[in-house]
């Protein structure tokens, strides 16, 4: 076979460019700067606003660089913040959130579907070292270098055995706690 | 003023709001010292929950007490008080009502400034005056306890003076709010 100079580097340009393609386009991460996870507790009634500070999502896009293939969302769980002093340092104990023990909190979706509006992650989320299985809408907007993930999700917090020992009855606080979540990404480097 | 008249004596409804706010801040104080010392729990939220609402009805109780002070005014001082006794004595009553208002206003401060919710007596929402506050929550704790030492120990002097006035001056101040008639 004629060795062809030409071919190769033609080759070679296009392996690279598909390459850094991939990794340009088809994996993306959150900027803390813009981005939100805030959550509601609700305790007889009354909603309880509060937010997780540091956490980083990953989102993985199919070969168009259009549709989320895959998501991964890291929280520092820590960085729980109810704005009051007593019950931020309530919730970094055992009963609730445990931080000592499991400082980070993990969804790692195993399927993403789309929906009629959006799309759906199945997946699980690893909290205070108890997985269990949620799915999660997801809206995703991508505007050239710069993408937004957000959407809304009920959670239960029994599920994770946020709030066991005194505070496991629902009777005061009730076992939903609603997750909201703007995220905005942008492609990993 | 030298022979007792009706004037002389508290009418019922000052005696009446008198000794049923001294057992309820006497119990206030106590249930604020307790939730103080208490770990956080489901009771601690509780305990809290009973001391704001004993605050609000405190509050309350005192607004009416100073209503009905200025519409039925308090008796003379006793006959032969020193001038500085009666200007001791206006002082600290002065610092009482004071007290009486400004610590559950701060306590209402404390507990508006902080997300734990409640309830008045566990049934009506009563409205916040400040919103949630980390900082200010802080400094509306800080107030509130020092007003609640300074209660503590006005009432403490108010007692001390109360049982001079009966067991060494041997006059009438103290009967007069026990008694209905001189």
């Amino acid at each position: 076979m004629r060795y062809a100079p030409g071919a190769t580097w033609l080759v070679l340009a296009l392996l690279t460019g598909v390459q850094s393609g991939l990794a340009d386009e088809a994996l993306w991460r959150s900027t803390a700067a813009g981005s939100e996870l805030a959550f509601s507790a609700w305790w007889e009634g009354t909603e309880l606003p509060g937010r997780f500070a540091d956490f980083t999502a990953r989102v993985q896009l199919d070969q168009t660089g259009t549709d989320p293939t895959a998501l991964t969302v890291e929280v520092k769980v820590g960085s729980v913040d109810m704005n009051d002093r007593e019950i931020n340092a309530e919730l970094v104990e055992p009963d609730w959130f445990n931080v000592a023990s499991f400082p980070l909190a993990v969804f790692a979706s195993t399927a993403i579907r789309r929906e009629e509006s959006g799309y759906l992650a199945a997946g699980s989320l690893r909290l205070k070292g108890i997985e269990s299985s949620l799915e999660i809408p997801l809206e995703w907007e991508r505007d050239g270098d710069s993408a937004t993930l957000s959407g809304t999700v009920t959670l239960s917090r029994q599920d994770w055995q946020v709030g066991a020992g005194e505070w496991a009855s629902n009777a005061s606080l009730s076992d939903r706690v609603d997750l909201r979540y703007r995220v905005i990404l942008t492609p990993e480097r | 003023m030298t022979h007792p008249s009706q004037t002389d004596f508290w009418n019922l409804g000052a005696r009446s709001l008198h000794w049923l706010m001294a057992v309820l801040i006497l119990l206030q104080g106590i249930g604020g010292w307790i939730g103080h010392e208490m770990d956080r729990s489901p009771l601690k939220v509780d305990v809290m929950t009973a001391h704001k609402s004993l605050g609000v009805t405190l509050l309350l109780l005192a607004v009416i007490r100073l209503l009905w002070r200025w519409a039925q005014p308090a008796p003379p001082p006793p006959a032969g008080s020193k001038p500085w006794e009666i200007r001791v004595a206006w002082l600290s009553h002065a610092a009482l009502y004071l007290l009486m208002i400004a610590l559950p206003l701060s306590g209402w401060l404390a507990a508006s400034t902080s997300l734990i919710p409640w309830k008045l007596w566990w049934f009506i929402p009563w409205p916040s005056i400040a919103p949630v506050d980390p900082h200010l929550h802080e400094i509306a704790t800080e107030m509130h306890e020092a007003l609640a030492w300074s209660l503590a120990t006005l009432l403490t002097i108010h007692i001390a003076a109360a049982l001079r006035h009966h067991f060494v001056k041997h006059d009438d101040v103290l009967l007069r709010m026990t008694r209905g008639q001189p």
